[in-house]
């Protein structure tokens, strides 16, 4: 059945069965991905994935059914009633018509147009320029090149219909240094708009991996500590569900209540901008219109997150944070979040810690990371350094601590934004006061 | 869900441009997700998942494309996708399929199961686990069951359909005193029917766990960091052997010759005392498999044998960079990922120690009663895991709960200092990330002691 086809029936039988509204939620993506080793192509992904999720407001309360097969529409909708039936929270979640956006142009990668051999060929290209980078670089363990493009639309019975597109890019590189039977890996990433810089993308990925040959850990103790600026952000990312006004209403957020309160240093400022290039977007996971906000203003708390349910149970207007994906329910989410750049490049910032670590990856972040207590123990690495300047790489180190009280600890921020792969969160490097390390 | 027609003629696209091999995989899946949230039913969702994929190989080079439209001319479209990485010309093929049909029991029918049931089972747990104490302020529980149905076929003529039941209850408890707040999560979970409710998985004990551990951790203090001598217990200890050692193991990373443990087929890679297993055919259990995602059977493969490494996981592109025989251990979330080697039931055999012995001889170190999730890198061998629940061990004795721990190592350093293996040996459930998706494994062991390991925690001294 023809995807409209499909929508106006399940409005209709939805009607019919006594639904009060319904709305469908619909992803398509076509994704593309070539990898090689040892000059070779090893692997190739070609995709197409589209799925639809219904939501019907029955009784007053909202069920969920998803499909990747649009053959059915009467089934879906009596799953997604028969969900409804068993609802027992009695919070109420609107549903939202028609609204009108800021237009956000589709933004292009420098990988359109590129033809699959060309990728392929570009590919090859990286693994070349990898190996002859330094003879220490033994072997790509990683080098992909991916594009993708994907379209999200939202319609409901009250009227509602939006509608966005996306493309996607990324160069991805992981390399291997070996020297007298030391072997360690570095990686990067150079994604969407970035996605042609392959000089830099070899560059750091092997000077990342060269380094870290000489790794050692220091020895236990508290340290001053420079988080180079993707770290930064990669440290930052699994605490963003501390400002979801949905996590704060379920008692697992330690902001709860307290907008207006001094929670981090005055330097330290986040943004959640929906218009950020990296990825923009005029409407959320309920269409509801987008916005920039601050939601950490020179160190006071100024707003949760919140999609119109979470705000009209804390009696506030929805900041634009509905999060859909596939067949999860509406949620609440960021959209790009970004950490406002200071004062300083990064050598400067290694200037201003003098002595101390500077860290710039974090292993065990989906395991270490206490998000009721904020209470973090995460395996770092990077460099020792003495006056501003790399004395040798560190390793197999373990720092631990609090966020909470970690934000009120930055005593610097650098002008340095980078994103992660991890999120879309930019942060530039932060310069941390005092922090515990356990190594030796 | 295919007929044999069909998956012939796609597989005979996928062989057009000089393919040695191809594999079509089709999949069905029902899941059903409750989340209640105090007490009450807050989301309840169903999605069908249903999409194919079509592998082609030719050495170890491999090619994936896969879509949701699963018509015929879809198929040969995506069968074509695939084909397009290679350039070549078809080599001739007979296709004979040896059809086989798998099916895990199921005593009550999870696609029978109404939602009321599974809102009861949610509202016992719920009851159990709020009655512990008042200082439980907020429990979480997410209910899930899915039924998956799957078509493996390829042009060395295997045909194999499996149906794959599963069923879990996650149960997240939050404990909170003045400004203090702590967490406790259980997630029990089973490969069969709704009946694992019945026979296998005590919810109300689960719930109870959950609400203690995290009660428990208002009192704990922070854990000091350092290198120390560690015990750890059973069950979800086990993730030390899937993070140290498990993945390394894997032919996605030794088959390139990315794993701290290439080349070391039948030497000592461990202490003597070590013996460890990856079996996918253990009845219940919920890394379990009757067929992995390549349509091999599963199997007991015996990974360590008192210290010396046996047998490597191996999946169909690695036993070509190997040269090994498969071990039924090819894996993949769903039709969106293609299969690679990973692990189902992976744990360390019991032995003989006394684990009371064990900490009355350790001096002073952590006892990591439960372990949280971890994650490793398979070419340096250099793990993490968080510690869920930990006590703080002085002169033999133990002396208080501790909160915060991190344990971090290299694999191949940490299973030569492990010198106490307890005798007997629980499993616990969780899901293990990887380049081919999410999927359901097993980690356990009997209780171990390490002599030493970097414990990171931010806490002075206990």
């Amino acid at each position: 059945m023809e995807r409209s086809e499909f929508r106006n029936e399940l409005f209709r039988i939805a009607r019919e069965l006594g639904c009060e509204a319904a709305e469908t939620y619909y992803e398509e993506s076509e994704n593309f991905s070539a990898s090689v080793l040892n000059a070779e192509l090893e692997q190739y992904k070609v995709a197409k994935e589209c799925g639809l999720n219904l939501r019907v407001k029955y009784g007053g309360k909202d069920g969920y059914a998803y499909t990747e097969s649009f053959d059915d529409p009467r089934a879906l909708v009596c799953r997604a009633i028969d969900n409804a039936r068993v609802i027992e929270s009695t919070d109420s979640h609107p549903m939202i018509g028609a609204q009108s956006y800021a237009p956000v142009a589709v933004r292009a990668t420098p990988l359109e147009g590129v033809s699959v051999p060309d990728k392929i060929a570009m590919a090859l290209g990286i693994e070349q320029k990898a190996l002859a980078f330094d003879p220490r670089i033994r072997r790509v363990q990683t080098c992909e090149v991916e594009t993708g493009h994907s379209r999200f639309e939202l319609h409901n019975t009250l009227g509602l219909c939006a509608e966005r597109e996306s493309n996607e890019a990324a160069l991805v590189l992981s390399a291997v240094a070996e020297s007298d039977g030391v072997v360690k890996d570095g990686f990067a990433a150079r994604l969407n708009s970035r996605a042609d810089d392959v000089d830099g993308l070899v560059r750091e990925t092997a000077q990342n991996a060269l380094f870290k040959l000489s790794a050692a850990p220091v020895e236990t103790g508290t340290y001053r500590v420079l988080f180079k600026n993707s770290a930064a952000a990669m440290f930052l990312f699994p605490f963003v569900p501390l400002f979801s006004a949905e996590e704060a209403q379920k008692g697992r957020s330690l902001l709860a209540g307290r907008e207006g309160e001094k929670i981090a240093s005055d330097c330290f400022t986040l943004w959640d901008d929906p218009f950020h290039p990296y990825a923009p977007r005029a409407f959320d996971g309920e269409g509801y219109p987008t916005r920039k906000k601050a939601i950490v203003e020179n160190g006071v708390f100024q707003t949760m997150l919140h999609n119109t349910k979470t705000a009209l149970k804390a009696g506030t207007e929805s900041t634009g944070n509905a999060r859909r994906r596939g067949a999860s329910p509406v949620g609440v989410g960021p959209t790009v979040l970004s950490v406002e750049s200071g004062e300083g490049s990064y050598d400067e910032m290694l200037q201003k810690l003098g002595d101390g670590l500077m860290l710039d990856d974090f292993g065990g972040l989906h395991a270490g990371v206490n998000q009721i207590s904020g209470d973090f123990s995460l395996m770092a690495s990077g460099a020792l350094i003495r006056g501003g300047k790399p004395v040798r790489a560190v390793d197999r180190i373990t720092i631990a601590g609090n966020i909470y009280a970690l934000l009120n600890e930055i005593e610097a921020v650098g002008a340095d934004p980078a994103f992660t792969v991890y999120g879309a969160i930019e942060s530039p490097s932060l310069l941390i006061s005092v922090l515990s390390v356990a190594g030796k | 869900m295919i007929s044999n027609s069909s998956a012939e003629r796609v597989l005979c696209a996928a062989l057009e441009t000089g393919a040695d091999f191809a594999e079509l995989f089709a999949e069905d899946c029902d899941r059903n997700r409750l989340t209640m949230s105090d007490g009450r039913i807050e989301q309840s969702l169903s999605s069908h998942r249903h999409g194919a994929g079509v592998r082609v190989m030719r050495g170890a080079q491999s090619a994936y494309a896969y879509t949701a439209d699963t018509g015929e001319a879809a198929l040969i479209d995506t069968a074509r996708a695939a084909a397009a990485a290679l350039s070549g010309s078809a080599k001739p093929h007979t296709l004979q399929f040896m059809k086989k049909a798998y099916a895990t029991p199921q005593k009550i029918s999870l696609s029978g199961v109404t939602n009321d049931r599974r809102v009861a089972l949610m509202h016992q747990a719920h009851a159990a686990g709020k009655a512990v104490s008042e200082k439980v302020r907020q429990f979480t529980l997410s209910y899930m069951d899915e039924v998956q149905r799957v078509l493996i076929c390829n042009t060395e003529g295997v045909w194999a359909e499996d149906v794959r039941p599963r069923t879990r209850m996650g149960i997240l408890a939050v404990a909170s005193e003045g400004a203090a707040a702590e967490r406790g999560l259980e997630a029990p979970g089973c490969c069969r029917g709704f009946e694992s409710y019945r026979d296998r998985i005590d919810v109300e004990a689960s719930a109870r766990k959950a609400a203690e551990r995290a009660v428990l951790l208002l009192s704990a203090k922070d854990c000091p960091g350092g290198n120390m001598p560690v015990v750890i217990s059973g069950g979800f200890g086990g993730v030390i052997f899937h993070e140290a050692c498990g993945h390394s193991l894997e032919a996605t990373s030794v088959g390139p010759g990315n794993s701290e443990f290439c080349g070391k087929l039948n030497t000592k890679i461990a202490a003597p005392c070590v013996s460890a297993m990856d079996d996918g055919t253990i009845p219940f259990e919920w890394g379990s498999i009757n067929i992995d995602d390549e349509g091999t059977p599963g199997q007991k493969n015996l990974l360590i044998e008192n210290g010396i490494l046996k047998s490597y996981l191996v999946d169909r592109v690695g036993a070509q960079r190997l040269h090994l025989p498969l071990t039924g251990s090819s894996r993949r979330q769903d039709y969106t990922f293609a299969p690679t080697s990973r692990m189902t039931n992976t744990f360390i055999c019991p032995g003989k120690d006394d684990p009371d012995e064990m900490i009355r001889t350790m001096g002073t170190g952590l006892y990591a009663a439960t372990l949280g999730g971890g994650s490793v890198n398979p070419l340096t061998g250099e793990f993490n895991f968080a510690v869920a629940e930990g006590y703080w061990v002085r002169d033999g004795k133990i002396v208080c709960p501790v909160r915060g721990a991190m344990l971090i190592g290299k694999g191949a350093e940490i299973l030569q200092r492990i010198d106490r293996v307890g005798p007997s040996m629980w499993m616990a459930q969780g899901m293990c990330g990887s380049v081919s998706g999410s999927v359901p494994t097993n980690v356990g062991q009997p209780v171990i002691r390490v002599t030493s390991i970097t414990v990171g925690g931010k806490g002075g001294e206990l």
